[in-house]
């Protein structure tokens, strides 16, 4: 292997692989590190006897809609995505509550329930979805703006943009609760899809979130093969431009010139050997990378101290994989398009239940195992499960969710949530039975930090969604545009603008600032969602560059 | 996406992916193809039980040091580590009797005198009468079967003075009674050629052969687990511009109007390339069992081309045998029990338990040749510790991972047939047993499993679709599919190959893929290589200069 490197990426994860794989294909010898022997981090697929797990993350938010799909040609690589029509199904007691992928659909799930809700709905939703496509998904392929430069093109982008603004002032809660629904049991299905992924529902200030996860939780998709095709794709990708992964390999201090302010030269790994690159771009989280790989003595004060304070996430996730021998859920007393809905969402009747669910994780409780939603991906992705036996029984793979805590003892927990989960689950759909039960996978908030150490405390965010530590603070002022006070030194992981969440921006954006400063060829165009909120005055031209 | 390659194969296990990186190196244009989401199908190191107790969930021992392949590709080259010892594997008994198998003539003698100074002599003779040939022999396991091949095999006698008439008459078992006094000489070397790569050593002939090769047997551990061979394949293939495509089923091969060799590998319609099939230009090559073969072709058209093939596809059995694999995380090494103890087995990554007594071996042969499942339970197994020669795999808090491996028949007639290996209770039970036989073994070793999970010959079907009844090596290895028994690795359609199901077994020696990768590129005429000229063994036995005497 050379040793004449101008990038080294720390992490193969989804944002390290986004971000190696433009350098490589804009001609920089560039070479991934990472510490598990598979990549993927987060994207990771286990087959267990047959079935396969997605032990982390499984639901993709916008899926094509990611500049890299396009840019990398993923899809000749294998990436191929699967959008259930039925998307999100909510039972409650004696009623249930349907949205489909289908706008038009889901307001006569909504009306179904609720007759004065649907025109409400409709409502919402139409709002959400501009305020996807037309800022908060463009902005994600941007560099984050200085706070009050936003608000300003915001308040001069016309009604939609002083809208945006305003939410910027709520909470996810709030935001919703805006549209007067008539059933609570509407709201609190909107306030579970915005906190699925632990915002807080009372988030100050974090109400801007809302509309995108209420609305992409109605378009969610599966990587068809498990999530890890998306890693593989993204590997392909980068090791068809002459760029490499090695696995196993774990860095232990990144090295900077002796002189102070003195360049970063390359990185140590823990067999005590040296590899030299032009340029070092981190995904890990600030802890590590500001506390533990780079010397904090020889550091901006700025930098080490936002490290410091940094936040985790106040959740973490519970993710109970099984592997089955019959058949797929069938839920009685509830409409039949509930058995092929993507998610299946239990134990929610009020908003209430959904803050306390929340607050539970947050505070160190151990959910009950009566909230969460369920998924059953081999239903819409026949490659989850062994299918060439049916003769010993049909397979089917099931899935269970919640917020969790970290700080618990999981190691028995673990077991006892499942166990609670899936009988939860099979009071909902009778069908299932433990005894079909072939292998069970529970994953606490201990095996996502031991799995994927980046995610320090089960922080699958890399640090809580908060609005001191979002966009132009993510991870510090300092550091927010990708570079750092070290030169050389790069960050581009969940814990920088856009944040976590398969969304592949941070890796993209950064991958823009490392070509600039190593006077690499920008071979990729501006996407054109982001170029019509650019032309609609949302964002600037110039956060493209190097702002 | 390219959807026209030069050569295609389908199944990208350790044999697929060896045939596959051999073409590819050559200068053809290759794609491999895989239905799962992983590759290595049964060399497979997964995390069971958390991030640093790596657990090698099937094929745990690594034959490489046996093969050429290792050299060829320069596998060390692309992140391989292979660990060497002094021995590849132990034995130990319940009754606290050890050996150490190893390689050093001088060592092997005098571990060989603690159990009987005249079978050590009769050992070390003939080993120094057949290590001159290993070489020779060896090659035998990386050529197609010939009639030549056959006559050395049956020849083998002459190292023990027995003609080749004698051969074919013996049995494993007769063999080692002729040749040695002790019991448990004849019980080490009896579990030594059990292992499935020889033969079935209670056939006649087979089984007389597969004790004599089993003496050329080498393995080591590889570094971190048996996947590392399976990304140094990976990483060699794509290095020479192959194409590996994951998540990818294919539903059937359509084959190209006779005399031509461009045939096309139809994908299954859940794979998520763009692309519906890929077009081979010279020729698909069946990295899958002959059985599994059968479904993506043409039956009448096989039949008319090939009615060998056609015969050998319907008639192959898979019936024979399947394992059943526990796994366990335990807090420390397991503590052999013994009186004489020789401290190597404790850093042997291969641990046999033979069978107790030479009656027992008899008794057992016979009950699993009716097979009557239960009843040989616990009788004999293959342990894998590698912790033993691997610290790394080690975590920092002392735990690591131990299987056990033991082979059922798959009639499973007294519980209901093999859909049983779904019952919760009878799986309970084997899975007690396997814990019960490592108490005996290793006492005190139940109260070091910290967390245990098996794997059924029916989980082995299900994640693998060529491991028909569980089978391991995609058919049985024995009686009417024994060595010119097995499928030609060149069928008489053209473009049409196999690389499993051949001679010899497939295992981690990677020979199938290396001796389909040889026809193939003589068709193609890109035989002729300057790297393609590993011996057997060769690269071992550098690492080994000075150790191993006497060959």
């Amino acid at each position: 292997m050379s040793e004449d490197l101008d990038v080294l990426v720390l992490g193969a994860g989804p944002n390290g692989l986004t971000c190696a794989a433009y350098l490589a294909a804009a001609g920089a010898r560039v070479r991934v590190l990472e510490r598990n022997v598979e990549s993927g981090g987060g994207l990771t697929s286990q087959e267990l006897s047959g079935f396969t797990f997605n032990s982390h993350a499984i639901y993709m938010l916008l899926a094509e809609l990611m500049p890299p799909y396009h840019d990398l040609g993923l899809a000749d690589y294998g990436v191929s995505f699967v959008r259930p029509d039925v998307q999100a199904a909510f039972l409650f007691d004696g009623a249930s509550l349907v949205l489909h992928s289908d706008p038009d659909a889901s307001v006569a799930g909504v009306a179904a329930l609720s007759p004065g809700d649907g025109a409400r709905f409709r409502e919402l939703y139409e709002d959400f979805r501009r305020a996807s496509e037309e800022f908060i998904i463009p902005a994600t392929y941007v560099g984050p703006v200085e706070p009050l430069d936003q608000i300003e093109m915001l308040e001069q982008g016309g009604e939609l943009g002083r809208w945006l603004n305003e939410l910027a002032e709520l909470t996810p809660r709030e935001v919703i609760h805006g549209y007067g629904f008539d059933d609570e049991r509407v709201e609190a299905a909107l306030v579970y899809l915005a906190s699925m992924f632990g915002l807080d529902p009372d988030g100050g200030g974090m109400g801007f979130l809302a509309p995108i996860y209420v609305y992409r939780l109605m378009q969610a998709a599966l990587v068809r093969g498990g999530s890890h095709q998306m890693a593989s794709a993204l590997r392909r990708a980068l090791e068809a431009n002459g760029g490499q992964v090695v696995t196993a390999a774990c860095v232990r201090e990144v090295l900077r010139e002796a002189s102070p302010g003195g360049r970063v030269t390359g990185v140590r790994l823990d067999d005590g050997s040296v590899i030299r690159a032009r340029a070092v771009v981190s995904t890990l989280n600030p802890e590590q990378n500001f506390l533990q790989l780079l010397d904090p003595d020889g550091l901006d004060p700025g930098v080490v101290e936002a490290a410091r304070a940094w936040e985790w996430d106040e959740t973490s996730l519970f993710v109970a994989n099984w592997g089955v021998v019959g058949e797929a859920p069938r839920y009685q007393g509830y409409p039949d398009e509930v058995s092929s809905s993507l998610n299946v969402v239990m134990g929610v009747e009020s908003v209430s239940d959904v803050v306390a669910h929340f607050e539970a994780a947050r505070t160190g409780r151990v959910p009950d195992g009566k909230v969460g939603h369920a998924t059953c991906p081999s239903l819409f992705d026949p490659l989850a499960a062994a299918h060439h036996l049916p003769e010993y029984g049909n397979c089917e793979v099931l899935r269970w969710e919640c917020l969790a805590p970290y700080g618990v003892d999981w190691s028995a927990a673990k077991h006892e949530l499942a166990d609670r989960a899936f009988e939860e689950w099979s009071r909902h759909a009778p069908n299932l039975a433990g005894s079909n039960v072939r292998i069970a996978l529970p994953w606490s908030p201990a095996d996502i930090e031991e799995h994927i150490p980046s995610m320090r405390r089960g922080a699958i965010k890399h640090g809580a969604y908060i609005s001191i530590q979002m966009g132009y603070n993510r991870p510090s002022a300092e550091c927010s545009s990708y570079r750092t006070p070290v030169e050389g030194f790069y960050v581009a992981g969940a814990s920088t603008h856009p944040g976590g969440m398969v969304l592949l921006g941070a890796g993209y954006n950064a991958a823009r600032v490392v070509a600039e400063d190593l006077g690499l060829r920008i071979w990729w165009d501006v996407p054109p969602q982001v170029q019509a909120a650019i032309d609609r005055g949302y964002l600037p031209p110039v956060a493209l560059g190097s702002s | 996406m390219e959807d026209t390659y030069d050569v295609v194969v389908v199944g990208a296990g350790v044999n697929g992916l060896t045939c596959g990186a051999y073409l590819a190196r050559a200068g053809l244009k290759v794609a491999v193809v895989e239905r799962r989401n992983e590759c290595g199908a049964f060399a497979l190191t997964e995390d069971l039980f958390g991030g640093e107790n790596p657990t090698d969930t099937h094929a745990a021992v690594c034959f490489l040091p046996m093969s050429p392949v290792w050299g060829d590709l320069d596998l060390d080259r692309f992140g391989f580590d292979l660990l060497l010892g002094k021995s590849g594997a132990a034995a130990v008994w319940p009754d606290g009797k050890n050996y150490v198998y190893y390689y050093d003539l001088d060592l092997q003698r005098r571990e060989l005198e603690r159990l009987s100074e005249k079978d050590a002599r009769t050992t070390i003779a003939m080993r120094q009468k057949l290590l001159p040939d290993a070489m020779e022999l060896l090659w035998l396991f990386f050529r197609p079967p010939s009639a030549e091949g056959e006559e050395r095999l049956f020849d083998l006698g002459r190292y023990v003075g027995i003609s080749p008439a004698q051969m074919h008459e013996m049995n494993g078992l007769e063999l080692l009674d002729e040749l040695f006094d002790e019991e448990h000489v004849k019980l080490l070397w009896l579990a030594a050629a059990d292992i499935g790569l020889f033969g079935d050593v209670a056939m006649p002939g087979e089984g007389a052969v597969a004790v004599m090769l089993s003496s050329l047997l080498a393995t080591g551990t590889p570094k971190g687990g048996m996947h590392t061979l399976v990304h140094a394949l990976v990483r060699c293939l794509r290095f020479y511009g192959g194409t590996l495509l994951l998540n990818t089923p294919v539903t059937k091969v359509e084959l190209a109007p006779e005399g031509g060799t461009s045939h096309t590998v139809v994908l299954a319609e859940e794979s998520p390339y763009p692309v519906d099939a890929l077009h081979a230009r010279r020729g698909v090559v069946f990295n899958v069992s002959p059985a599994v073969a059968r479904q993506m072709l043409d039956d009448q058209e096989v039949a008319r081309r090939d009615p060998l093939l056609h015969q050998k596809m319907v008639d192959w059995a898979s019936e024979g045998h399947c394992a059943f694999i526990s796994h366990f995380l335990i807090q420390g090494l397991p503590e052999w029990g013994s009186r004489a103890w020789n401290p190597d087995v404790d850093i042997s990554p291969f641990i046999l338990r033979p069978y107790d007594s030479w009656e027992h071996a008899h008794e057992s042969q016979e009950r699993y040749h009716r097979g009557a499942t239960m009843e040989v339970l616990g009788d004999i197994a293959e342990i894998y510790n590698q912790t033993g020669q691997d610290r790394s795999r080690m975590s920092a808090d002392g735990r690591c991972t131990l299987s056990v491996e033991i082979e059922y028949p798959v009639e499973l007639n007294e519980y209901g047939g093999f859909g049983a290996w779904d019952d919760r209770a009878l799986i309970d039970q084997v899975h007690q047993a396997h814990a019960d036989m490592m108490e005996r073994l290793a006492p005190g070793f139940r109260s070091q499993v910290v967390d245990s999970l098996y794997f059924t010959p029916l989980d082995n079907w299900r994640r693998n679709a060529s491991a028909v009844y569980g089978h391991e090596i995609g058919g049985d290895n024995s009686g009417a599919q024994w060595y010119t028994g097995r499928v030609a690795p060149r069928s008489a359609i053209d473009g049409i190959y196999f690389s499993q199901g051949i001679w010899p077994a497939s295992l981690t020696h990677l020979g199938n893929g290396y001796v389909a990768a040889g026809v193939v590129a003589e068709d193609c005429g890109v035989r002729e290589q300057e790297w393609w000229r590993s011996a057997p063994m060769e690269r071992f036995l550098e690492r080994y200069t000075g150790h191993v005497r006497g060959s």
